[in-house]
């Protein structure tokens, strides 16, 4: 349905580029939740601000191109591609949507600016729809005509799902939607994701740092690491079996709350120093030859982390 | 080992703005933040405060650190009443053995200040031995891990990560050798995989220097790897307290068995049951006649809402206590 191709973006300044997204290449297919999960940093959230258009406009698209249902709405070669799909087919949760809300209008005011001047809605049939839209997340209709600082955080974050689904989109992107909240009110917007999924037949991509999340919501996932896929694939598949030295250090790292081992391996600047050592001599291979699995060095990183030895690591 | 913090009944409560009808109705609605609340902490040891937002629980640290006044109740440490302190070497005291460990690196350091007057700062201010400085800095970025080639102290914070920066924030705390720590929530501003350096930071200053430890979140599975002892707060309450694995394999008080099944895991097969838990946050102006809780609670009994409870704990087993209106379904 969604097609990302070999798509690189660079971010240019004054006198120096950082290549935020490289090579990227993903397909999202129709009632998939699909997972990407990086750190600060990685660019994710430039990947998917570049599949609605709303990168600042310094990023700069060096190559490749976005296809969705065979159209194209993003091509490093073209100047201009049609805007008609924004929201309408795809939408956007951005990060923090909760503080994206404008302070000043009545959330109901919020609806039916999307719903009127995008969506051709008359007032009447608007205000039905935004009832209908505040229904399925979960809120009660009398909270429509609420400022958004009436509302906890977890509503606020209601209130950005219930705007994105506004125009029946086919696929939704959030953008660290539950990193602000609680671990109770994460579950319940966790469960409301597959619950749409299941009632609209809506694919969603969840960009996050969090892997726990993922393994709770998502079915693929794509692991992304200074801008490149390292790894993509079930979620099972590669929570269970990491492949790459970095998905297998973002396994460690993260806190079990049922596991009886007490120790966690942060993926700190030594790990991360011979991940870059790796990508160099990963660049510097022939264009015949990038066959990582062959590497030396990548072998050996592999070793280090499944034969993590737990008891040096205690330090008792 | 001594009991070195006591808290014996403290609240603290806010007035709130009122509207029209409760001005003339002579209501006056408060924010009962942190409510009734009693506990002992034993010298070395490390408790986890674990609540939502809005249990209280920064209250609660502002408390301890005398940077907020209780309403009513009293604060021990060390034997003596934290609030009724006078004179400036008794405060001063204080002060050098309780130290505080922010949300936001990016906020708890001075940008203007390179990283060596940051660590400086403390211990200029509290009148350290200049000779010692050195010594004293050196000491703390090893702790921190901060002590390889790169020289950190000449830089700015901005030139740092953020998991860096809060590494420099606890140095800070740090190297005025406290005995008694308040982390509040030191790790939530983070990624999820540089949260793991901070903490096994933390865990092995704790070992080297033997301070007592408070460390809140609102996230489980961090407390469980940092503490020992785990308090759960709802709704300025205590409401749970007993050793950290007991609390997450069998946790007492039905807010507590929501909490650990809210957690997600990095495992595939994690059961999507509902929580059990209904409705949301609650209103923390609202003044319940019995137990708090009650109406979230999955199964509520016809005694929840009725007995006008005292507040207090019970000790269901050695060690573990659950707030008395819910021991009676346990």
């Amino acid at each position: 349905m969604l097609e990302i191709k070999n798509l690189s973006i660079n971010y240019v300044g004054k006198d120096s580029i950082t290549k935020a997204v490289e090579n990227v290449s993903l397909n999202i297919s129709k009632g998939e939740l699909l997972g990407i999960v990086g750190e600060s940093g990685s660019g994710k959230t430039t990947l998917v601000r570049s599949i609605m258009g709303v990168n600042p406009p310094s990023a700069q698209i060096s190559s490749g191109k976005i296809i969705y249902n065979n159209k194209k709405i993003l091509d490093s070669e073209d100047d201009f591609i049609t805007g008609d799909y924004k929201w309408r087919e795809i939408a956007f949760i951005p990060q923090s949507a909760m503080n994206s809300l404008d302070p000043v209008y009545r959330v109901i005011d919020q609806m039916r600016e999307i719903l009127i001047i995008r969506g051709n809605y008359n007032k009447k049939d608007a205000d039905k729809k935004s009832e209908e839209l505040f229904k399925l997340v979960g809120l009660e209709k009398n909270r429509l005509r609420d400022f958004p600082h009436q509302f906890s955080g977890g509503m606020k974050q209601r209130v950005a799902i219930a705007m994105a689904l506004a125009l029946d989109p086919k696929i939704v992107i959030a953008d660290e939607p539950v990193t602000a909240l609680d671990v109770i009110v994460q579950r319940q917007i966790l469960d409301l994701f597959n619950d749409l999924r299941d009632k609209l037949g809506l694919s969603i991509i969840l960009v996050t740092h969090d892997v726990s999340v993922v393994a709770y919501l998502c079915q693929n996932v794509a692991v992304m690491y200074a801008g490149e896929v390292v790894e993509r694939g079930a979620v099972k598949l590669i929570l269970e079996n990491p492949f790459h030295p970095y998905t297998m250090g973002l396994n460690n790292a993260f806190p079990d709350l049922h596991s009886t081992d007490n120790f966690l391996v942060p993926i700190d600047d030594t790990i991360t120093n011979e991940l870059n050592e790796l990508k160099k001599e990963y660049n510097s291979l022939s264009l015949n030859n990038k066959n990582l699995v062959e590497s030396e060095k990548f072998k050996s990183l592999q070793s280090k982390f499944t034969n993590l030895n737990t008891s040096s690591l205690k330090k008792g | 080992m001594s009991t070195i913090l006591e808290f014996k009944n403290v609240s603290k409560y806010y007035d709130v703005s009122r509207n029209i009808k409760e001005i003339f109705s002579g209501a006056k609605p408060k924010v009962r933040a942190v409510d009734q609340v009693s506990f002992k902490i034993k010298n070395g040891e490390s408790v986890g405060i674990v609540g939502e937002s809005g249990c209280g629980k920064t209250t609660l640290a502002k408390l301890i650190l005398n940077l907020l006044s209780p309403t009513s109740g009293e604060i021990i440490f060390e034997n003596k009443n934290i609030n009724t302190l006078k004179n400036i070497e008794d405060i001063q005291e204080f002060k050098k053995k309780l130290q505080f460990v922010f949300q936001n690196p990016y906020d708890a350091l001075n940008p203007r200040f390179t990283i060596r007057d940051i660590l400086l700062e403390p211990l200029k201010s509290l009148k350290f031995n200049p000779s010692d400085y050195n010594e004293l800095i050196n000491g703390v970025m090893d702790l921190v891990k901060l002590n390889d080639s790169n020289d950190y102290l000449n830089r700015y914070p901005h030139e740092l990560s953020g998991g860096q920066l809060q590494r420099i924030v606890l140095a800070r705390a740090l190297i005025i050798n406290p005995i008694f720590v308040v982390a509040d929530e030191p790790v939530s501003m983070l990624d999820v995989s540089v949260r793991a350096g901070i903490l096994n930071a933390f865990n092995d200053a704790k070992k080297t220097m033997n301070f007592t430890a408070i460390y809140i979140s609102h996230d489980l599975a961090l407390v469980k790897y940092v503490c020992e002892r785990t308090i759960v707060m709802y709704l300025g309450s205590i409401v749970e307290d007993g050793p950290t694995k007991d609390v997450i394999s069998n946790p007492l008080h039905p807010y507590t068995k929501a909490l650990v099944k809210a957690v997600p895991v990095p495992h595939v097969n994690q059961s999507h049951d509902p929580l059990p838990i209904l409705g949301n946050i609650p209103d923390a102006t609202k003044y319940y006649k019995g137990c708090k809780f009650s109406d979230r609670c999955p199964n509520p009994t016809n005694d929840c809402k009725q007995q006008n409870t005292k507040m207090g704990l019970v000790e269901v087993k050695p060690g573990h206590w659950v707030d008395r209106c819910c021991a009676n379904c346990v």
